[in-house]
């Protein structure tokens, strides 16, 4: 499988999640990232990809999108932008962009300092090298951190105490919460998952 | 006294008046400080254009139009007399904006009515009472990104200085409507996925809800759900919205009464 198609494949798997009718979502990914990269290389010509971070419920899901026939060797510079200041999205919410040329991004670089009307500029070149890949990672650890919320809630857990709950349970056996979360979804009825009322 | 020797003329001032002049200094300074990133596409491109009115010595209104693989895309005006002229020219596929994208180069006319270039375009124009403009192209090192129209209503209501002084405003203005098409177009596919993503947790929940129910997996869980979504003929996400509120909802009634 190459590249573009795992990539495709993943957003696909993402978006059918939540549109089962069949209908066009109304959210294309796919054609964002298509146009956002037909535009980044109108200012960057060696423009060989992008990797944008959201946080959602304190959990970071990366989209990776590279161009075809990308080489990880080939990658000399970055761009890296914070999108905190832009309304409606999370602080952390970040995007970089890779091309092959050095310095292809500077120009781009300090007109976007000003664009975004921020002191703290853009970062150009340090997040390299990055293994960066065709994928949309971190959504399977928040899935099973949801899946095991949504376990705790039908067990009379709201969601803060549903939250609560996990960090405990992963204190106590000196797991990650997303191993915490694994194991609640093993056994959805336990009854030792039920909220206790008596405190 | 020795009278003082007169500067030798520099080839990147525009000649004219010293007004016009600063202007294009005035613009051009508003231009490199254009916060695109805080404002919506729609009014940095608006921004640029009614620069581009200061700019250029007998403007009275100005569009702008971002070309997305050849297709005329976002289009803005600075005047109502603009946009109504921009859709008679988008709606015939003919015109000065048209031809100037097409060409790369910049396009004058002095006599809309009456210019053989664009016969249908100029007559209904004329008749508007719009006779002149200046079409410049936005070019960067790509190729052309869109391209921008300026207008006035008198007959040669532009000299081929405006043009010039247009051409000069053109080559920032071309940068600044691509800073600003990627900043929307990042803008648009965090705010995309962060949503997908926040419809997908809710979906998340509600599989986790329904087995806290039933005992069943995750894959049993999905399938009822989009079994329930094909027989209510609602989306997945709202069915999941729906199972997901009712059980906090249900979860908060009974934490609120075991304090009372």
């Amino acid at each position: 499988m190459d590249d573009s198609t795992a990539l495709s494949e993943a957003i696909a798997d993402l978006l059918a999640s939540v549109d089962s009718t069949g209908a066009r979502p109304a959210i294309d990914l796919r054609a964002a990232v298509a146009t956002l990269a037909r535009n980044v290389k109108r200012a960057a010509p060696s423009y060989q990809g992008l990797a944008i971070t959201v946080v959602i419920d304190a959990q970071r899901v990366t989209v990776s999108a590279m161009e075809p026939l990308w080489a990880q060797s080939e990658i000399t510079t970055s761009l890296h932008l914070t999108l905190g200041g832009f309304p409606l999205l999370d602080p952390s919410t970040e995007i970089t962009f890779f091309a092959r040329t050095p310095g292809a991004f500077v120009d781009l670089g300090a007109d976007l300092t000003f664009a975004l009307g921020t002191a703290a500029g853009p970062r150009l070149d340090q997040d390299l090298p990055t293994p960066v890949w065709n994928d949309v990672t971190g959504i399977a650890e928040m899935s099973t951190i949801n899946v095991a919320i949504g376990i705790l809630i039908g067990n009379d857990h709201t969601p803060g105490t549903a939250r609560r709950e996990l960090h405990r349970m992963a204190a106590a056996a000196a797991i990650t919460v997303v191993q915490a979360a694994a194991q609640v979804a093993q056994n959805p009825t336990d009854p030792a998952l039920r909220y206790r009322f008596d405190g | 006294m020795t009278p003082p020797t007169p500067a030798a003329p520099d080839a990147t001032t525009p000649a004219g008046p010293p007004h016009e002049s600063d202007d294009l200094q005035d613009s051009l300074n508003r231009l490199g400080q254009l916060a695109t990133g805080l404002l919506s596409l729609e009014d940095s491109l608006t921004r640029v254009a009614e620069y581009a009115v200061r700019a250029i010595p007998g403007a009275e209104g100005a569009g702008l139009t971002l070309l997305e693989q050849n297709r005329s895309d976002t289009i803005v005006a600075t005047a109502d007399f603009v946009s109504e002229i921009d859709t008679i020219q988008y709606g015939l596929g003919q015109g000065p904006c048209i031809s100037a994208a097409a060409e790369a180069r910049t396009v004058m006319s002095g006599s809309l009515g009456g210019d053989k270039r664009w016969p249908k375009f100029g007559s209904k124009v004329a008749r508007l009472g719009v006779h002149s403009v200046v079409s410049l192209p936005l070019v960067t090192e790509e190729g052309v990104v869109g391209a921008m129209n300026v207008y006035a209503h008198g007959k040669n209501a532009f000299t081929e200085n405006a043009g010039r002084i247009g051409e000069l405003f053109a080559v920032p203005a071309a940068i600044a409507v691509q800073n600003a098409q990627v900043l929307a177009q990042t803008k648009r596919l965090a705010t995309q996925l962060q949503a997908a993503l926040s419809a997908r947790g809710v979906v998340d929940r509600a599989l986790g809800i329904m087995m806290s129910r039933t005992g069943g997996t995750e894959a049993e869980a999905m399938d009822r759900m989009r079994a329930l979504s094909q027989q209510r003929h609602q989306k997945l996400v709202q069915i999941a919205g729906t199972i997901v509120d009712e059980a906090v909802r249900r979860a908060r009634a009974l934490h609120a009464s075991s304090r009372t």
